[in-house]
């Protein structure tokens, strides 16, 4: 028992360190970096990293095939991805909360259409939605959001549905009703807050499916558009020089893996602490 | 499958004027009419609609810009290639997660769990483009033991499958032991082991026969996940299916081409998930379609 619960801390505890990190990444990534993210340096292209032969603390990372610091960009791309990831995970949520409350409070006819439509779009894979959508819309940093936030509202919605369901039979929405309370404020204040904790624990997680599905959209070009650097995006560009730079494609892909990883322990350990 | 339709139909209207992806840029707009005329593009859009189905169903969905052939063609001739992709994948995936998974749930609780648990949340942390990217580098650029990319025999599958199952394996093992850690919980088990029957006969046996219905669900979801996947992998890989070549119709705004594959692979995976309602009956005898 004793064990259990210390494995529980510390895949929270690892993973709110994880994802603080590249919390602070982005949000400091001004002052962290120690070259401009976009000064370009050909005589400079390709710079291994410092410990390898050839390298200097100068970049610590080494630099790209423009010569620009991998260290300042891989710092300042985690401001794409977190954007992305925080932007998307709220329009979902926010969609899903607001469909779903509807659905599973009014029920009857707007309970149907909702959940079909949630059947329809759950016909098709979230992340290829997002790639087709992408394919036709000018790619951007708002319009990724978007698409990403829209794709991906069902799981919130059928989860807010779920707990809404169960929460409105209970005796304290009974008794506002019968103050007369509107439904309106019912939904508000008596059923919203009592659906709240199983869909932090989503987010959290969905969070990580989030960044992953920019670095794939950015990877394909998609995505973040060059000059602002996102992981994605310096992965592809690393891949063509695989051969010569090895050092490339390994360091993006190593933090898009660490904050996936991150946020995953994060919402795991959170799973782990509200099911106790 | 309308849905589908009408999506594809959709995708090329949000794109903007399809007539300015048609044309070069000092077109005249007189030119422009008359490719609108010629395309059928001055009837009003219900009507576009119909024709569009009308000759979908008879598997005409345009020719592609690029290859100067029909699109459907094209995307079907590609088809077998992804499809020999995606099963290798979950191939892979079952073979590894599936013992992983059980060995883990018997152990539960132990150092071996807590290592499987951790290899798994791994597994479906990584990028399998990323994975794609470091195996290329260690087994085609280090050992060159194994071909970066292209598709040429056995050898050229190794590596894109294996990369692209690594998140599929982390979300099967912990599928896995999830469920097999409540079904070794239950009754029957017990007496089972009390009657003296070897463990891995129950384990593989009983318990996981009963805990195989998430499983198949999950693989099926998994299924089509990786169709609409494959567009990344197989551009790392240079994979000759049909992901790569919706990319490269992305790239050059292809557009009946991108309509035909995204239709394609759409279509697939509602049938997928149909297949694997079906298969439900066949594993639990208590489900049954009237």
């Amino acid at each position: 028992m004793n064990r259990f619960r210390k494995r529980r801390n510390v895949m929270f505890v690892l993973g709110a360190v994880f994802t603080s990190m590249v919390l602070l990444m982005a949000l400091l990534a001004g002052v962290f970096s120690p070259h401009d993210y976009s000064k370009q340096a050909l005589p400079k292209a390709l710079k291994p990293p410092f410990w390898a032969e050839g390298g200097s603390w100068t970049h610590p990372l080494g630099t790209d095939h423009l010569g620009r610091d991998m260290l300042s960009r891989i710092l300042h791309g985690a401001r794409a991805s977190l954007a992305v990831g925080i932007g998307a995970v709220l329009i979902s949520l926010v969609i899903g909360i607001c469909l779903g409350l509807i659905s599973g409070f009014y029920g009857k006819w707007t309970d149907s259409l909702i959940m079909r439509i949630a059947d329809i779009q759950l016909s098709f894979p979230p992340i290829f939605l997002a790639i087709a959508l992408m394919a036709v819309i000018p790619p951007s940093l708002v319009s990724l959001v978007l698409v990403l936030g829209t794709v991906s509202w069902v799981q919130f919605g059928r989860v807010a549905r779920g707990s809404t369901l169960s929460v409105k039979e209970k005796e304290f929405v009974e008794a506002a009703r019968s103050l007369g309370t509107t439904n309106f404020k019912i939904i508000l204040r008596h059923i919203l807050p009592n659906i709240l904790s199983p869909l932090m624990v989503i987010a959290t997680v969905s969070m990580s499916s989030m960044i992953l599905a920019e670095a794939g959209l950015s990877f394909l070009g998609l995505g973040v558009q060059p000059p602002t650097p996102a992981w994605g995006s310096m992965l592809s560009d690393g891949r063509t020089y695989f051969n010569v730079a090895w050092w490339y494609a390994t360091f993006p892909g190593f933090a898009i893996f660490i904050t996936v990883l991150g946020f995953n322990m994060l919402g795991d350990g959170l799973r782990r602490k509200w099911a106790s | 499958m309308i849905v589908a339709s009408f999506l594809c139909f959709v995708l090329v209207y949000v794109s903007g004027d399809p007539v300015r992806a048609l044309v070069p840029l000092d077109a005249s707009p007189a030119d422009m009419e008359n490719i609108r005329v010629q395309f059928g593009l001055d009837k009003p859009i219900t009507l576009q609609y119909v024709t569009f189905v009308k000759q979908a169903l008879k598997g005409d969905l345009g020719e592609s810009l690029r290859y100067r052939q029909e699109s459907l063609g094209l995307v079907f001739r590609r088809l077998p290639t992804t499809l020999l992709l995606v099963s290798a994948t979950i191939l892979i995936a079952l073979c590894v997660s599936i013992p992983l998974g059980v060995f883990t749930a018997v152990r539960k609780d132990t150092v071996y769990d807590h290592i499987g648990t951790t290899l798994s949340l791994t597994g479906i942390s990584i990028p399998g483009f990323w994975a794609g990217i470091l195996l290329i580098l260690f087994f085609a650029g280090y050992l060159q033991i194994l071909p970066p990319s292209g598709k040429d025999g056995l050898s050229h599958l190794v590596l894109p499958a294996v990369a692209n199952s690594l998140p599929v394996i982390g979300l099967l093992t912990r599928l896995t032991r999830s469920t097999m850690v409540e079904e070794l919980e239950r009754m029957h088990i017990t007496a089972l082991r009390a009657k003296g029957l070897p463990p891995w006969m129950i384990q593989y046996k009983h318990a996981l026969k009963n805990a195989l219905i998430p499983i198949v669900t999950v693989v099926g979801l998994q299924f089509g996940t990786l169709l609409g996947g494959s567009v990344i992998i197989e551009t790392v890989f240079a994979w000759p299916g049909v992901g790569w070549m919706l990319y490269s119709a992305i790239t050059m705004r292809d557009l009946p081409l991108i309509r035909a594959a995204v239709l394609v692979i759409s279509v697939l995976f509602v049938l997928i998930n149909l297949v694997v309602d079906l298969l439900y009956a066949l594993i639990d005898p208590k489900i049954r379609y009237t």
